[in-house]
């Protein structure tokens, strides 16, 4: 009953002021100390104030705090497969899944759940190849082991499938550039695959594929030219 | 100026007017056109938000004697003699400090000893900073605010500089950039409170620092644990993941030439500096599409002067100031070089 009253006393502000420090601060010094029944309520609160803005970086904050002073990690990730399946552009909740995945006591950690979550992002990426999210998230389930995510299969493999497509597949060619600098060893598919994006014919394909990459991303992702210019010079000095 | 009232569709930040002030002197600064306030008067005006202990072992209170953001946050001992709660915020002491450097005050004549010691009062078990002795969460913003504190007294024996960065580390998010937090998502700045513009610019001014990427890039080179020009050394000996972060950095710049504060996010005004100053700390300015950005920012500049957030909006002074800073790392004529690392004029270079 206490939180009841708490949450009508609090509970006008609620629209605008999430952003102020110390009324985050006050709500966590009360919630502690009314116990985890407080925290699923809480964590209530915070849908609804998700649902009025799914990125606001404060509730974010908050959420997190509940959870890991209060638990209600049960239903966690099934709140981010609602709301990726409401926008699945929405860095929030994927940083907010990543963040469940490696710390919810429920589901054994992040090793454990690589391949179910690999499975999950990959049909993400073939669902919109052009969406950064899932590309990072992608990468991030293989922190601190680059060994593993060179020699995934799935990853090479969304990154060929997307590429055959010709279609948004810059960060597709970002990750195949990147797996080759850690030391993937590609068949000739993947070759033929970044040959066939050429659309003049007049330079050659340059003979490593990194290079080559380099060399289409400059002209495909402009924006960054100097960048990918600057990366194919990195892999020149290295192959010195 | 607004020595004693702010015009009133600023008075809603009324606590925050020493940030304010800071946006404003800062500004004119960075536009070469100082001469048009009182430097004097500005620091006489901003030594007196300095929180004062009474005895050396107040100090040990728990209480920071930096500076007030406002007056109404000051309060004068009652008639006993007994101070109320009186104590400074890490923010408005960062911005104090900044504008008594831009006058050209001399820091040194201040009471450093008092913001130094009791500035370790702020400092948590696992590294990071508090704003205030009590009530506040603590993050990467008052990391910040607390190292460019020391580095602009010259004295890092107002933290535990190890301790600092290690908390730092544990804020690099899985795709390079860093959250306030560790867990959180990365970003460039601190933003987004959509219902209420008034409470995003609050809140931008309580955090003047900035979010988590720029916070822990630029609190690690003012410490001193990563190197100027990083991108140019070797880069697999660095304490953070460098090729990530510098990816994460590019890939903020958006079709429309300005830079977004994380993936997915229209283009911001700000961001052409928070993401912008992290790039020039690496190393890795030189790398994005100037023309672009330099377009997309003249679409923000207001008739009325000034910069808005995103084009066609109103202007405000947040936007304005992170507007010429932005168009000072893009070495526009006509403004000083800037400090990446302290967001305002390169003293050192003018």
């Amino acid at each position: 009953m206490f939180y009841d009253l708490f949450i009508s006393f609090s509970s006008y502000p609620l629209n605008g002021n999430f952003a102020m420090n110390f009324f985050r601060h006050h709500r966590r010094w009360v919630v502690e100390r009314l116990g985890a029944n407080a925290g699923a309520k809480e964590l209530n609160l915070i849908k609804k104030i998700l649902s009025l803005d799914a990125k606001n970086y404060h509730a974010w904050s908050h959420r997190q705090w509940v959870l890991q002073a209060l638990g209600g990690w049960e239903d966690e990730l099934d709140y981010c497969q609602q709301l990726l399946e409401e926008d699945i552009f929405n860095n929030s909740a994927w940083n907010q899944r990543y963040f469940v995945v490696t710390r919810s006591p429920f589901l054994g950690g992040l090793k454990a759940m690589r391949a179910s979550e690999v499975r999950y992002t990959v049909e993400a990426i073939l669902a919109n190849p052009n969406n950064e999210c899932p590309w990072r998230y992608l990468q991030g389930l293989y922190k601190d082991d680059i060994k593993a995510l060179v020699n995934d299969p799935e990853i090479s493999s969304v990154c060929l499938k997307v590429i055959n497509t010709k279609n948004n597949y810059v960060f597709a060619l970002k990750m195949l550039l990147d797996l080759l600098c850690h030391g993937f060893q590609p068949c000739h598919e993947f070759r033929d695959s970044v040959v066939a994006l050429r659309t003049s014919d007049t330079d050659p394909l340059d003979p490593d594929l990194s290079m080559a990459i380099c060399d289409i991303l400059e002209h495909v992702d402009s924006l960054r030219a100097s960048y990918w210019i600057w990366r194919k010079n990195k892999l020149s000095v290295a192959a010195v | 100026m607004m020595y004693n009232l702010i015009p009133h569709h600023y008075q809603s930040q009324e606590i925050n007017r020493l940030t304010l002030a800071f946006f404003t002197i800062s500004g004119l600064h960075l536009l070469r056109a100082l001469d048009r306030v009182d430097k004097d008067r500005v620091a006489d005006w901003v030594l007196s938000f300095q929180a004062h202990p009474r005895s050396r072992a107040e100090l040990k209170n728990g209480q920071f004697y930096g500076f007030h953001g406002s007056r109404t946050s000051q309060f004068p001992p009652d008639e006993n003699g007994v101070s109320a709660r009186n104590a400074g915020h890490l923010a408005s002491t960062y911005c104090a400090l900044a504008i008594l450097k831009t006058v050209g005050f001399n820091l040194l004549t201040i009471d450093k000893e008092s913001i130094l010691i009791s500035l370790r009062n702020l400092q948590q078990p696992d590294g990071s900073f508090m704003p205030v002795d009590v009530g506040a969460e603590t993050d990467l913003r008052f990391v910040y605010c607390a190292a460019a504190i020391c580095f602009m007294l010259e004295d890092w024996s107002g933290m535990d500089r190890e301790k600092a960065k290690e908390y730092i580390l544990k804020c690099q998010s899985y795709d390079g950039g860093f959250g306030l937090m560790p867990g959180l998502e990365s970003h460039g700045e601190l933003n987004n409170i959509s219902s209420s513009y008034w409470f995003m610019f609050c809140q931008l001014c309580v955090s003047r620092a900035g979010g988590g990427t720029y916070c822990a890039v630029a609190s690690l080179r003012l410490m001193g644990y990563i190197e100027d020009d990083l991108l140019s050394k070797t880069v697999t000996s660095s304490i953070i993941n460098v090729p990530l972060l510098l990816d994460w950095c590019m890939q903020r710049q958006a079709i429309d030439g300005g830079f977004q504060g994380r993936a997915n996010k229209p283009s911001d005004t700000c961001y052409a500096f928070w993401i912008g100053a992290v790039l020039r700390i690496l190393g890795g300015y030189k790398f994005i599409d100037k023309i672009a950005l330099h377009r997309f920012l003249l679409t923000c500049q207001s008739e009325f002067g000034g910069f808005s957030k995103y084009p066609g909006d109103l202007p405000d002074i947040y936007h304005a100031y992170y507007g010429y800073t932005a168009f000072s790392l893009l070495e526009e004529p006509g403004l000083n070089p800037l400090c990446a690392e302290l967001g305002m004029t390169d003293l050192t270079a003018i």
